[in-house]
């Protein structure tokens, strides 16, 4: 099983716990933690299955609920906050139809907020997947999220 | 270790190294306010309650910060009392800190704090937010609305009693108790042990059946040692009237420090056998109440031919009553052997690096045996090997069924302290075990007092008289025609009204005063904290009746 095969890379220590959930993150279609995954976890760690989930809900890069095919990340960070984050976050929950933290009903987008992407004087600063969006205005984010749902 | 001279506020000390500034602040009579800390605890600085000065740069937790040669400390400048200030208004304001709907109104360490710092109005926007409230569990209720998230519950649970079962989860205010997977007591691995109510400072998690019914300083708290299993674990009882409110763990007691597990902080709380208030015969079917003269006549004239079945969850004052009073023929209810006796105490379990749990599971009896196991088993300070040992093979990867016995001591062996904690054996097993010669031996005495038992060369039989009398909590009994059979008993359930001929009531738990000898072979004293209903008799009346037969 590719899982098995994720853990076996690394050996069972608990300092690799953030490099293990990464992997089992990644090799899901839906980009996100299941139940399974941490349990799988806690079992070749020897670790506590609330010290498991603890680790996963920490970081916002991991997820527990299954999240679309891109995953928008808005900087909301100061200097993206000057330059109009609220409001670009706003239009893309509008356009989108969607909460902070929720995810299209066709699976194709979930929005999330992030911490400094560190592209502040190109601000407002958004990352699809692993790719950066800089200055960004209302119709530029309509834009990008009508070619994503083109490609 | 070497000394460590420093200043507090202005006074020269001298304390051992590697103290904390808290710990050092307190030795010399200085008090600094916390909120997190936990004596029990290890240091964790979660709420800068306890911040000071210490040399350049920012405040420090006093809580964890270790002292140094020539450090000089100021515990409570203008500038820390604002910081603290600001550090509970914030607390204050995060969550649902509305004391007068609180259970814990008048025993909270928030609250104090609040009013020792003259706290008066909001200084931010209260809180708007609704966090989840978890009414599953039955014993404990869990307001997330009500914590400070100091953690102290889940440091409880993982240090002391070694469960793991609480951890927070997410991040920042958004963070919650999480319990498990799933976040709810209900199908949690909980096992009730209670440490998390005991230390939480605020109302956050509660005692369901002490709720509302009386605070702190309406009750009172007597300690004494628990009598539900034969570990002896120290406890504190809050009496409120004639009422048990709540029983916690004492922390000063040297058995247990504080740890309590659920057999003996919740289950005699929620008893519901009926109680036996009377003395009562059975006539041609018929139950009619008599006095303890009558009953006692009762039993002398079938003296000749009685024998005694005492269970071992008794006081040795009652057992050796009955010893004196019928002698020979006074015999134990229960096995009251070890199939191997004890070689150790509960403090090898502290050093020890490999444990071997034989056919019991320490997290359905002797739960603090089982805590002392595992906070050292899940963090990897040691190895448990479990052999038929229920639940508690779900924290190891070594777990075996008897057949694979061979196997289970070969990996018990490559430990250098191996302790084998067992209470009874089947057999074949326990001439496996008891052949290791590097092993400790930890046995698990059967009941309460089988200890007490077997000081008083009260040897088990199983009854086939014609004429028995049995005493204890928990009778059952065959019946052949002809036979008499009379118990002492506190409860009278059906079943065992269906077979008794003559029911005697007696005191039970915290009703009487009593020794028990722990499975170390001390000698703890149960005192009575309430008083027992009329018609009740106790272990000195019992005493002096049967001296008269």
């Amino acid at each position: 099983m590719e899982k098995v095969k994720v853990l076996r890379k690394y050996p069972p220590k608990r300092d690799n716990i953030l490099l293990i959930l990464h992997e089992l993150q990644r090799l899901n279609p839906n980009n996100y933690l299941t139940e399974d995954d941490l349990r799988l976890v806690s079992q070749y760690l020897s670790l506590p299955i609330s010290e498991v989930v603890g680790v996963a809900t920490f970081y916002s890069l991991f997820s527990l609920k299954p999240r679309g095919k891109y995953l928008l990340r808005v900087c909301k960070s100061p200097a993206c906050h000057l330059e109009g984050a609220v409001s670009l976050l706003q239009e893309i929950k509008n356009y989108l139809g969607i909460e902070e933290g929720d995810t299209t009903d066709d699976g194709m987008f979930t929005l999330e907020t992030s911490e400094c992407l560190g592209h502040c004087a190109e601000a407002p600063a958004m990352m699809v997947n692993d790719e950066v969006f800089t200055k960004l205005s209302e119709e530029s984010v309509r834009e990008i999220i009508d070619r994503l749902r083109r490609s | 270790m070497g000394k460590v001279r420093l200043k507090i506020d202005g006074k020269e000390i001298e304390v051992e190294e590697g103290k904390t500034i808290l710990e050092a602040a307190k030795e010399a009579g200085i008090e600094i306010p916390t909120l997190c800390y936990h004596e029990k605890l290890l240091p964790y600085g979660a709420c800068r309650m306890c911040v000071v000065e210490a040399g350049p740069g920012a405040l420090k937790p006093a809580c964890a910060t270790y002292v140094t040669d020539g450090m000089e400390v100021k515990t409570s400048t203008p500038e820390i009392q604002e910081v603290r200030m600001t550090v509970l208004q914030l607390l204050f304001g995060e969550r649902n800190h509305y004391c007068m709907y609180c259970e814990s109104s008048g025993n909270c360490e928030l609250q104090d704090l609040g009013y020792k710092f003259g706290l008066d109005h909001f200084e931010f926007p209260p809180y708007e937010d609704k966090y989840p409230v978890d009414v599953s569990h039955p014993y404990i209720l869990l307001d997330q609305n009500r914590c400070v998230l100091c953690r102290r519950c889940a440091r409880a649970c993982a240090e002391l009693g070694g469960h793991f079962v609480l951890e927070v989860k997410n991040r920042g205010y958004q963070s919650l108790i999480n319990i498990d997977l799933n976040n709810q007591f209900a199908q949690s691995s909980c096992v009730s042990c209670g440490l998390c109510v005991q230390v939480c400072p605020t109302g956050a998690l509660v005692d369901k059946r002490a709720s509302y019914l009386g605070r702190k300083e309406q009750a009172e708290v007597i300690k004494t040692n628990c009598d539900r299993c034969p570990v002896g674990c120290g406890i504190e009882v809050y009496r409120r009237a004639n009422f048990i409110l709540k029983v916690y763990g004492d922390w000063d007691s040297p058995i247990n420090q504080g740890v309590l597990c659920k057999n003996g902080r919740y289950l005699p709380l929620y008893e519901d056998r009926p109680r036996l208030n009377a003395p009562k015969l059975k006539e041609g079917g018929i139950w009619t109440q008599i006095s303890p003269e009558m009953a006692f006549k009762v039993i002398s004239e079938k003296k000749g031919a009685a024998t005694v079945f005492l269970e071992g969850s008794l006081p040795l004052e009652l057992l050796q009553a009955f010893k004196s009073a019928l002698g020979d023929r006074v015999f134990a209810l229960n096995e009251v052997n070890p199939p191997i006796p004890s070689t150790a105490t509960l403090k090898d379990l502290e050093d020890a690096d490999t444990y071997l749990v034989v056919g019991v599971d320490l997290n359905e009896r002797y739960g603090v045996v089982g805590s002392m196991i595992k906070r050292r088993v899940v963090p990897q300070n040691a190895r448990l090997i479990a052999v038929e040992a229920g639940s508690l093979s779900g924290i190891t990867d070594f777990s075996y069924e008897y057949k694979d016995i061979d196997t289970a001591l070969g990996e018990a062996r490559k430990g250098e302290k191996v302790v084998a904690v067992y209470s009874s054996l089947p057999e074949g097993i326990s001439e496996r075990l008891e052949t290791e010669s590097g092993f400790k031996y930890l046995f698990l005495p059967y009941e309460a007092n089988t200890m007490a038992l077997k000081e008083l060369g009260i040897e088990h039989k199983v009854p086939q008289e014609k004429v028995k009398i049995y005493v204890g909590e928990n009778i059952s009994s065959a019946r052949s025609p002809g036979d008499f059979i009379v118990a002492f008993t506190p409860f009278e359930t059906p079943e065992l009204k269906s077979v008794a001929d003559l029911l005697i009531p007696i005191t039970w738990y915290l009703e009487d005063e009593g020794t028990f000898i722990t499975l170390e072979g001390k000698k703890v004293v149960r005192q009575r904290v309430v008083t027992p209903a009329e018609g009740v008799l106790t272990v000195e009346e019992i005493s002096s009746r049967l001296l008269k037969i």
